[in-house]
């Protein structure tokens, strides 16, 4: 008996260390009656996981949130079954589930499965990042005026970039410039810092990057930037690189890309403006603003549940136009 | 000598006592890590990056950049004495860990044998990292995408080397290996493939369920059949650590595969995206070639040497780029980075510039990992090798276990545990019918990097083949690989038109 | 011949099973990933069905080299764990990860191996330190608390 009795002890200490739960939420005002589950759709340690961190902890400790954050790694399928699980949750759990969801998830997301924007409920946008195109000390180029000449001439340019993000930027500057894809070859890596790697040895003409994952090459003048693909030039290092309609006779190219956060459809508009509230303070904060935004060279452009919803709507319209969808 | 100067002064950094500890305990923590199939260095480094904001950016590398090395001790560890590889690099180290620990009954040794050759092929690795770190950086730099492709057909040939006596199967499961990595995203193209409009297969078929599958639980469905067998106490004697130490004949075999490997994986370690796993592999395959006392895949030292200093040789190689240019190797190599700007710090060309005390404080660390993790191993072998004392019919359950959690944890989902249980039991099958795994396990690895980087030397070269003979690094790999492939086959001629003597052996 | 009658022979199962998978990756290969762009050489079939074509010519070499062979034979016996694995996968998804560990544990040590309650009490706590320990405490993993107790605390 006595051994029974360690097999029922042991199975009740086992439950009880996973089993968290809580009283159900009461009406009015939001606020969390268990721990937040927060998901993320890429592995820890990446740029996601990063600005989910800041966020989460930043929250915890300006005393916002009483309950845990609790974060999840979903990244079966390239994150699309962790989009989809989040944007099917129902009930209670709903009010307390978070995912961190960006322009280069929704993308992918768009393209390769049914699961739309309408399935989840906006919270927040809390950052926007732009691309620039650089040249490394092997190019054969000195300005984006000579890239254009070359291709003009029948030359064949190639740039590298990353997934997602630098992919949108590099067909609508194509798009702009009205040449195809030939003229201009992009390749696509797994990383930035993969694509960096490869105009270091010079095995490419340019590469396209976000001002924070260059800014360190800029300042050794292993990168020289060449073309800023946004409406306005870039402040301190960058800011000797034009804008395209400098260059000549075009518009501007800027394809933003954005940082934000979604919950599931079923959440409450309640706890919807809660989150989003929580968001608000941390995006006011001063440690956001040096630790994150500053340091990552970001823009600090926050906007709230229904703005968002009404943003990243407006994004997936133009991106399903885009792709014929 | 400038450099020697500043290691010294890394020295200096990293010996205070904080320092030390955190090195110890780091070490301490990624031999556990290691040992556990499913949580590679990865997993250990990112699960661990929050405990360290708490420190000072140097003592939390040095902690992290301990945990990261002493974890390529700890997969050796189950890859010997269960023949479950703890992370992928040591795939290779089960084909004659298992092997020598079981069969030969030696399984203190093989775990000496992997443990000094690690330290081996690591010093060497350091080494060649404290002297020349910034300009090997710059030698990967010269390996672009065509390069990287003829190495990797280079590469790809020394899977002819692992296919044993069948060539048939052998390389009827290479292709089926390549295939299987070819399903899901592509990024070059940014399109799904073979995903069969399944949403898990869109992200592709991970790899460290597949290996535990592949190796670990196959394993123990064979074992299923031999549970009833009385275990007649393989090992008596050799309980302590005096009864696991090397003979002077056993590290004059280790010595050479060593060395030859040291010298291998820092190189691979060093091109961008190979990493470990690569490093081993080819580290293994050379030493086919290379004169053996006992036949590869037998439980002979060499093998486990040649594979286990390679990988070791090859986590230190892949500093060079991270701390010269702050490119990551690996994504193991990512994590530290992000880490290093949690920290405010920024890897990049100039961080032996703007921080040398911290660039050169983490490189003297890795010594004193490396010594650390040794006098670790040394402590633990004896208690270790007891795993193998456990009746097999209580270790079929707890290795089950083991697989489950471990694949759950590499996808934080119950679609590694499908991966490891379909893989268990096709492995159990191919392996019953005389296939043998290793060979599929190298081309899932290889073939996905010998395809992006091919794809991507045609985009650059639109579509011409002379983009491999242009340049001359790859013009010498692909010299090579004709050797390689016209060399059998000239030997073949030559003796069967009798130019060479037949070879007698009978 | 007679014996075999009752066991299951996998002859050349593996090369058949190797031939319908490069006929599927060459179809869908072919017809939906493309093979080779003028400017941008291989496409992302190309591997693919590359490797399927010289796959199909050894798994038909294979198999002819199969027939001479003698079948390999699976016992039933080894096949129980893959059953227990199973049942620790639908336990998962039901009761929860940990405590269709614990379950497996008892049902296997004791019903199926019976082996003693002491052995089977250092096995489970070797297990749950590991499991605990290790994995759910130290590194944070969140294992499937099964649709039970999901529905419990939704």
């Amino acid at each position: 008996m006595k051994k029974f009795a360690t097999v029922l002890l042991l199975i009740s200490l086992s439950i009880s260390l996973f089993a968290q739960g809580g009283a159900e939420a009461q009406g009015g005002a939001f606020s969390p009656s268990r721990d937040i589950e927060w998901t993320v759709t890429s592995s820890p340690g990446g740029g996601s996981d990063i600005y989910t961190r800041m966020i989460s902890d930043l929250a915890s400790k300006m005393d916002l949130v009483e309950k845990n954050f609790l974060i999840n790694y979903k990244t079966d399928g390239g994150g699309e079954v962790g989009r989809l699980t989040v944007s099917r949750t129902k009930g209670d759990l709903a009010n307390h589930s978070l995912l961190t969801f960006n322009s280069g998830d929704l993308m992918p997301m768009l393209k390769n499965t049914d699961n739309r924007i309408e399935n989840f409920t906006p919270i927040a946008v809390m950052a926007v990042d732009k691309q620039l195109l650089y040249i490394g000390e092997y190019s054969q180029y000195t300005s984006f005026a000579e890239v254009l000449k070359a291709i003009e001439g029948g030359k064949s340019v190639v740039i590298a970039g990353s997934k997602g993000d630098d992919i949108a930027t590099y067909e609508a500057l194509i798009e702009e410039l009205g040449i195809n894809e030939n003229q201009l070859s992009f390749i696509t890596n797994d990383s930035t810092s993969a694509a960096i790697t490869s105009i270091l040895g010079g095995h490419v003409d340019l590469c396209m990057s976000k001002p924070a994952a260059a800014s360190q090459y800029v300042l050794a003048g292993k990168l020289k930037p060449i073309l800023a693909l946004s409406q306005t030039r870039f402040a301190g290092n960058l800011s000797e690189a034009p804008t395209l309609s400098e260059v000549g006779n075009y518009k501007n190219v800027e394809v933003p890309v954005w940082r934000g956060i979604v919950g599931p459809k079923d959440m409450s508009p309640e706890a919807a403006a809660y989150y989003s509230a929580m968001a608000k303070s941390v995006s006011d904060s001063e440690a956001w603003k040096n630790d994150y935004i500053l340091k990552n060279g970001l823009l600090s452009e926050f906007k709230g549940a229904e703005e968002a919803a009404a943003f990243m709507a407006a994004f997936q319209a133009t991106y399903l136009k885009k792709i014929g969808k | 000598m400038d450099n020697l100067l500043m290691l010294m002064q890394g020295f200096t950094v990293v010996l205070t006592v904080q320092n030390i500890l955190a090195c110890l305990f780091g070490a301490f923590l990624g031999i556990i890590v290691g040992a556990m199939p499913g949580i590679g260095s990865l997993a250990g480094v990112a699960l661990l990056l929050p405990l360290t904001y708490k420190f000072n950016p140097t003592t939390a590398i040095i902690m992290l950049g301990a945990l990261y090395y002493s974890n390529m001790y700890g997969g050796s560890y189950s890859a010997i004495l269960l023949n479950i590889p703890g992370d992928s690099p040591a795939i290779m180290t089960t084909l004659d860990g298992y092997p020598m620990a079981t069969k030969r009954k030696r399984p203190g040794q093989a775990l000496l044998t992997a443990n000094m050759s690690s330290f081996i092929g690591g010093t060497i690795g350091m080494l060649i990292l404290t002297f020349m770190g910034p300009a090997l950086a710059d030698i990967g730099l010269k390996f672009g995408p065509a390069e990287m492709t003829a190495l990797l057909l280079v590469a790809m040939t020394s899977i002819g080397w692992l296919v044993g006596d069948n060539p048939v199967k052998g390389l009827l499961l290479t292709c089926l290996g390549i295939l299987i990595a070819a399903m899901g995203m592509d990024t070059l193209s940014g399109v799904p493939r073979y995903d069969f409009g399944n949403i898990y297969l869109l992200g592709g078929v991970p790899f460290t369920p597949f290996v535990i599958g592949m190796v670990g639980f196959a394993q123990v469905i064979r074992l299923m059949g031999d549970r009833n067998k009385k275990t007649e106490s393989k090992i008596e004697q050799n309980l302590t650590i005096k009864g696991s130490l090397l003979t002077l004949h056993d590290f004059r075999r280790l010595l050479p595969p060593a060395i030859r490997s040291g010298f291998l994986g820092t190189f691979v370690g060093v091109l961008p995206g190979a990493g470990a796993t690569t490093g081993a592999f080819l580290g293994y395959a050379t030493q086919k070639a290379f004169k053996n006392e006992e036949m590869l895949g037998t439980g002979a030292i060499e093998g486990i040497a040649s594979c286990e200093a390679a990988n070791n040789a090859a986590a230190a190689g892949a500093f060079a780029p991270l701390l010269a240019l702050g490119i990551p190797g690996s994504g193991t190599g990512a994590v530290l980075l992000g880490g290093l700007m949690m920290w405010g710090l920024n890897p990049g060309p100039l961080l032996f510039t703007t921080n040398p005390e911290f660039a050169w404080g983490l490189i003297a660390s890795l010594f004193i990992a490396n010594i650390l993790t040794l006098i670790i191993a040394l402590g633990i072998i004896p208690f270790l090798i007891r795993i193998l004392s456990v009746p097999i019919k209580l270790l079929i359950p707890i290795v089950s276990i083991i697989c489950l959690v471990g694949s759950y944890s590499t996808t934080y989902s119950m679609y590694g545990v499908f991966v490891m249980l379909i893989s268990g039991v096709f492995g159990y099958i191919f392996e019953k019918s005389g296939y043998s795994t290793a060979p599929m396990l190298l081309a899932f690895v290889l073939a996905p990097l010998l395809e992006s980087n091919m794809r991507k030397a045609f985009i650059i070269s639109q579509g011409s083949m002379d983009i491999f003979f242009d340049k001359p690094i790859a013009l010498a790999f692909i010299i090579v690989l004709f050797l390689l492939i016209l060399f059998p086959i000239v030997r073949f001629l030559l003796t069967k038109f009798g130019v060479l003597k037949k070879k007698i052996a009978k | 011949m007679e014996k075999s009658k009752y066991k299951l022979t996998f002859k050349g199962i593996i090369p058949i099973f190797t031939i319908l998978v490069s006929v599927i990756f060459i179809y869908f290969g072919f017809t939906k990933y493309g093979f080779w762009d003028p400017m941008k050489g291989p496409k992302p079939g190309f591997v693919p069905v590359l490797i399927s074509f010289l796959l199909l010519g050894i798994s038909l070499l294979a198999l002819f080299t199969s027939l001479k062979e003698e079948a390999p034979e699976f016992p039933k016996d080894n096949w129980y764990c893959v059953l227990g694995m199973v049942a620790l996968v639908i336990g998962s998804f039901i009761i929860g990860l940990i405590p269709s560990v614990i379950v497996y544990l008892l049902v296997w040590l004791k019903r199926f191996e019976k082996v003693s309650w002491k052995s089977t009490f250092i096995v489970m706590a070797i297990v749950l330190v590991i499991v605990i320990g290790v994995f759910v405490m130290w590194l944070g993993i969140d294992f499937p608390k099964g649709i039970i107790l999901d529905a419990i605390f939704r």
